[in-house]
């Protein structure tokens, strides 16, 4: 293979691992704040969803992904009123915001559209052009890494993950940092749900994200919880994507046809092999789960 | 004349009907070391979370330097110059102790929560935060490795990293909640002589403790704190150790020895040999651990806590799970048994019984009844058969047995089927000791029994513990309070760093040699 | 009397959550244009209307009692499984492969417990992989239990569609299983698949209760659930327990499988857990981890599932998905209000 395709290749790889990268920085601001974050699968699907539409309705990709990411942070809060107000198990909270993206967005799909599977295919320049996603994923993962080792909010965001005494001690509510923290969690979420469909697809489809949320939360904590180790994670999906893709219908001697049902576990059963095998190890923030 | 700084005047706080403190009045003058003893629940933590706008008076008044206190959080009390190191330490383990420096100074940036937050987005300077700080702890002569991560440092510059913390914040008066609860004698010897210098400067210390001996050596006045009442407050060279005691307690308290009868060592119950376990992640690794327990016979581990002794406790717990990696030449034998072949679930069916040092965390379900706590840890004694083996649990034979316990022990109220969480600790303690000791075990795993328990209670549970020692049975006492295991052991062994360095008998016992190899210091033999 | 009513308040919360389902729902519905009440009219004509409406909700609540065990199960020991799904599926390909090979002259009793037997075993080890990895290895079973939704899904696709597909049909799907192998229906309903299967979910969920309430099995889970380290000192072990909670509660949805292959498809079709795995959440949480609860909400969950199905044909604004929020909507209310506690918070 000559350099030009396996620059293209990386490309494709990247571009396709972008949603999963935003959801991986997503759940590392909650994460490291010392909330599990099991609602990325619903918050990137109602960024998808809410993306999708508004890009159809306005008329604009760009205007679809500020409404997608709005809207997470407001889903976001929602996941804060659960489990910092009402202090409801992270897992179990996670686990319904997941279940309201499942079945709510048919519902609304159906009301705007009278179909509940999905929303109508974005014209062209409706869409967003093949670099947006790459862009903005790279973006969103050098602020993170900037605003964790180099400001006061980094700090706090860590600190209220490792040891929330210390930092109340200092005079900063914990509980205050991580409602930000959510909020952005929601935010960028939405934001990696809205590319999907507003540039990696042309419309929003059922259940489009297929566990992304899920294979992001892994990539982050193989990532050990740190910005960049977890882009690069993703970017195996990424790799991964773009295998499948090639792999589909490809005749392999002695085999026959790879079946695409085969292909398609791929990136599922990486995960199971990285669960199984490397994230046991690694070490999470000590308060995730007890705020 | 000095003049007053911090005056209490009439304060109450109550929690639902608990009167937490109770009328409380006394003051600090500036410039002073100013101890507050009290025992557990006396009110002293509830005095300072007012102090430092953490709970909100019911009645009465707290003035500093003259004015009534009106912050609503450590933060405003930092700005008055009220600073305070608390018992377990405000750092964060995996952020470096520059880092932790860092975190302490944002109190200072601006007022309104927005205008911080907006604030926060700043860059961090660390460079010039690291040359003052740098200069400040070279002044006061400490030495702290600013870019470590704290787990890294040992307890005593974890607890200057503390202070420089305050320092740092221009901290006037400041305030340490039982600080040498986890320093060895020697790290308190210069943790006394810090807080010297400190007062010397110019600062106002306040000490809350329960060692009446460190009060005595440094304190100026003593104000004594009893069921939230201000008993009094003293001149510290008026009153000897025994006073304090006594006016805590409000009655004369025992500080002499326990009856103990005169007892040979019978059989080998618990025989450890070049016992050498791999610590993992952060804890400490143990070294060839020799010691042995006998009937009859009180084996206390003294040590600096994190020395290896709850490694040695989980060890004698799981042995089996312990032996094999290590190599050949490791011997536990528990009761005549070769440990290889024991895992948990077999020392739990033995004559052993096991007082874990966290209590809620280790040896109770805090959310169930007396009566399922019964049956933890001891479910196979009332298992009763059904179709396929012993499964089924006898509920019924389970309280009937708890009954009993509950009575002999004078566990308070005696109901099983009251939540253990609501039972306050030492009744709590009691429970435990009242489970595990009840059924005549030959051998006692026991660790940190009286942490957490009020005055009363310890004389119980060191009566208890005595008169099990008489009857024959052998135990193994890990204990971070020296006095305690003075008291109560045959032979002490002193753990530093995952070995034991030093050995003393009973007759041999001295609090200074005890001390000093508590520190890693010198070994006699 | 305070203790009555605080004994109450699990079974009140309960009552709230549904109410405040089935309003939000009424919302959405006059949100969306229908009128509320005709909505519920259709919802509740739908699910009890005609003898055979009665024997789909019997149907189904055969299935959701089991995939409810399925999340109440492993939640006695702390750890939380989705991946009813995917465990579903298994066990259906189990099922429907035993049945479809097993010797054609066996007795129909034997030949009919053994394909269950498969679809158990199947759909346990199949979760207890997502169980296994979290209980030694540390790695988070919600993770892992939805990976295996995934792969499951894939995997029986690709076996239906490729070795196992029937010639007599161009669907995704297996031959039929022998009429005589099938599970029998209880006539009364009018040819609905309400079948023994529900008298099977039925005696899982005593099964349970007689275990948590009972035995020393039981007595593990809820220590490992409330205090891992105390588990621990009491010598019993942590990762094994939960462990076998995992593969039990997998297991449970073998039931699930064999309900539908044996009692109404008779035969593996691809997708067939159509989300009851997912629905078992809801029941379990309704029901509150427990036996008694997960029955009653199960049935109600079979009720609102097949009363919505009626609203994709008399309902011209909602679709069957009504019943997917009010689903979501109980959780959040009853999550938010009782205090649930699973293992979380030290994973490493």
């Amino acid at each position: 293979m000559d350099s030009l395709s396996l620059i293209e290749l990386f490309l494709s790889a990247l571009r396709f691992a972008a949603p999963l990268i935003l959801a991986a920085v997503a759940g590392l601001y909650s994460e490291r704040s010392g909330v599990i974050q099991i609602a990325l699968e619903g918050f990137m699907l109602f960024g998808a969803f809410v993306g999708a539409t508004s890009a159809h309705i306005l008329g604009d990709g760009v205007a679809g992904l500020f409404m997608a990411s709005g809207f997470g942070m407001i889903v976001g809060m929602f996941y804060g009123v659960l489990v910092l107000k009402l202090k409801a198990d992270q897992i179990v909270a996670g686990t319904a915001i997941n279940m309201l993206a499942w079945g709510g967005i048919p519902v609304v799909s159906k009301m705007l559209f009278d179909v509940t599977s999905n929303t109508p295919a974005l014209e062209a320049s409706e869409r967003l052009p093949n670099w947006v996603p790459i862009v903005v994923a790279l973006t969103v993962v050098a602020v993170t890494y900037v605003l964790i080792q180099k400001t006061s909010f980094g700090l706090w965001l860590t600190v209220a993950g490792e040891k929330p005494e210390a930092l109340r001690a200092a005079g900063v509510s914990p509980a205050g940092v991580r409602w930000i923290a959510l909020m952005i969690s929601g935010g960028v979420a939405a934001l990696g749900g809205a590319l999907l469909s507003i540039s990696l697809a042309s419309s929003y489809t059922r259940n489009m994200t297929a566990g992304r949320g899920f294979m992001a939360l892994a990539a982050l904590i193989l990532g050990k919880w740190k910005p960049i180790p977890a882009c690069i994670a993703c970017l195996l999906f990424g790799v991964c994507e773009v295998a499948q893709l090639k792999l589909q219908g490809v005749m392999i001697p002695g085999f026959g046809v790879v079946p695409v049902q085969l292909v398609q576990i791929l990136p599922y059963a990486i995960t199971m092999f990285l669960l199984a095998g490397v994230v046991g190890e690694s070490r999470a923030p000590a308060k995730l789960g007890q705020s | 004349m000095a003049s007053v700084l911090i005056e209490f005047s009439h304060v109450t706080k109550k929690y639902g009907s608990l009167l937490a403190n109770d009328d409380l009045c006394f003051s600090v003058n500036k410039g002073e070391i100013h101890a507050l003893i009290g025992e557990n629940g006396a009110g002293k933590s509830t005095a300072m979370k007012l102090l430092f706008g953490l709970e909100t008076l019911t009645s009465g008044v707290i003035k500093v330097n003259g004015s009534s206190q009106s912050w609503m959080s450590p933060r405003g009390a930092m700005a008055s110059g009220l600073g305070m190191v608390h018992q377990h330490f405000m750092l964060s383990p995996v952020h470096s102790a520059l880092d932790n420096v860092i975190l302490g100074q944002e109190q200072l940036k601006g007022h309104r929560s927005q205008i911080r937050l907006f604030k926060s987005l700043r860059f961090i300077d660390r460079k010039s935060i690291l040359r003052e700080l740098q200069e400040l702890s070279s002044s006061v002569g400490f030495r702290i490795p600013w870019q470590e991560p704290v787990e890294n440092l040992p307890v005593g510059i974890q607890q200057q990293l503390e202070i420089a913390k305050l320092l740092y914040a221009g901290v006037e008066v400041m305030i340490f909640d039982e600080p040498t609860a986890v320093l060895s004698p020697e790290e308190t010897e210069t943790f006394l002589k810090m807080i010297r210098n400190l007062n010397q400067t110019g600062r106002t210390i306040i000490i809350i403790t329960h060692k009446l001996r460190e009060v005595k050596s440094i304190a100026d006045r003593v104000t004594v704190l009893r069921r939230g009442k201000s008993v009094c407050t003293v001149e510290c060279s008026d009153v000897t150790v025994q006073d304090m005691a006594d006016l805590m307690v409000g009655r004369h308290v025992h500080l002499g020895e326990l009856k103990r009868s005169e007892k040979s060592p019978g059989d080998e119950l618990l025989y450890i040999e070049h016992l050498t376990v791999e610590g993992l992640g952060s804890r400490p690794t143990l070294t060839d651990v020799s010691l042995s327990v006998k009937e009859g016979q009180v084996v206390g581990i003294a040590g600096v806590e994190g020395s290896g002794q709850s490694e040695l406790f989980d060890a004698v717990l799981n042995p089996g799970r312990v032996l094999r990696p290590s190599g050949m030449n490791s011997v536990i034998r528990v009761l005549g048994q070769d440990g290889r072949s024991l895992d948990r679930k077999l020392i739990r069916q033995q004559a052993i019984a096991v007082v874990p040092a966290d209590r809620l965390r280790e040896a109770v379900l805090p959310e169930e009844t007396l009566l399922e706590n019964e049956l933890l840890g001891h479910d196979h004694e009332f298992a009763a058969k059904a179709l396929s083996g012993y499964q089924w649990i006898d509920r019924k034979k389970a309280r009937e047995r708890l009954v009993g316990e509950l009575k002999t022990f004078d566990v308070r109220p005696p109901d099983p089927d009251a939540r253990l969480g609501g039972f306050s600790g030492g009744n709590q303690q009691k429970f435990v000791m009242a489970r595990e000791l009840s059924r005549n075990p030959k051998l006692i795993l026991c660790s940190q029994p009286t942490r957490g328990v009020d005055v009363g209670a310890i004389e119980q549970i060191h009566g208890e513990l005595l008169n099990r020692r008489d009857k024959g049975a052998g135990i193994l006492l890990i204990s971070s309070q020296l006095d305690e295991l003075m008291a109560l052991s045959d032979v002490i062994h002193v753990m530093y760093s995952g070995k034991i360095v030093a050995t003393f008998n009973r007759q041999d016992f001295s609090e200074h040699a005890i001390g000093l190899a508590m520190g890693g210091g010198g070994k006699p033999s | 009397m305070m203790q009555q009513l605080s004994k109450l308040k699990p079974f009140l919360v309960s009552i709230m959550g549904l109410a405040l389902g089935l309003l939000a729902g009424s919302l959405v519905a006059a949100f969306a244009g229908e009128n509320p009440l005709d909505v519920l009219m259709i919802m509740v004509k739908g699910a009890f209307g005609t003898l055979h409406d009665q024997g789909m909700v019997i149907y189904f609540a055969s299935i959701l009692i089991a995939t409810g065990l399925a999340v109440a199960i492993p939640f006695q020991a702390g750890v939380f499984n989705i991946g009813a799904e995917g465990q579903t599926l298994i066990g259906a390909m189990a099922c429907a492969l035993a049945a479809l090979h097993l010797p054609q002259d066996l007795p129909a009793f034997v030949a009919v417990t053994v394909s269950i037997l498969a679809a158990v075993l199947a759909a346990g080890v199949w979760g207890g992989i997502a169980g296994a990895i979290r209980a030694f290895r540390g790695g988070h079973e919600v993770i892992g239990s939805i990976m295996l939704n995934f792969i499951a899904a894939g995997l029986t696709g690709w076996l239906v569609v490729g070795t196992f597909q029937t010639s007599d049909s161009q669907n995704p799907e297996t031959a039929a299983i022998a009429e005589q192998w099938r599970l029998g229906r209880f006539p009364a309903f009018d040819g609905a698949p309400a079948t023994v299967a529900i008298l099977i979910s039925l005696m899982a969920a005593v099964i349970f209760w007689i275990v948590i309430e009972k035995t020393r099995p039981g007595f593990r889970l809820k220590a490992v659930r409330q205090s891992p380290d105390a588990a621990q000192v009491a010598g019993y072990s942590v990762a094994w327990t939960r462990f076998w909670a995992f593969f039990a509660g997998s297991a449970a949805c073998g039931l699930a499988a064999a309900a539908m292959v044996l009692g109404e498809a008779g035969r593996f079709r691809m997708e067939m857990s159509e989300g009851f795995g997912f629905l078992g959440i809801p029941v379990a949480l309704l029901g509150r981890g427990r036996p008694v609860g997960v029955v009653f909400a199960a049935f109600l969950f079979a009720a609102l599932h097949h009363g919505a199905s009626a609203l994709d044909i008399e309902a011209t604004k909602v679709t069957r998905d009504l019943a997917q929020v009010i689903a979501a909507v109980v959780v959040i209310f009853v999550v938010a209000q009782a205090r649930f506690k699973s293992a979380n918070g030290e994973r490493r």
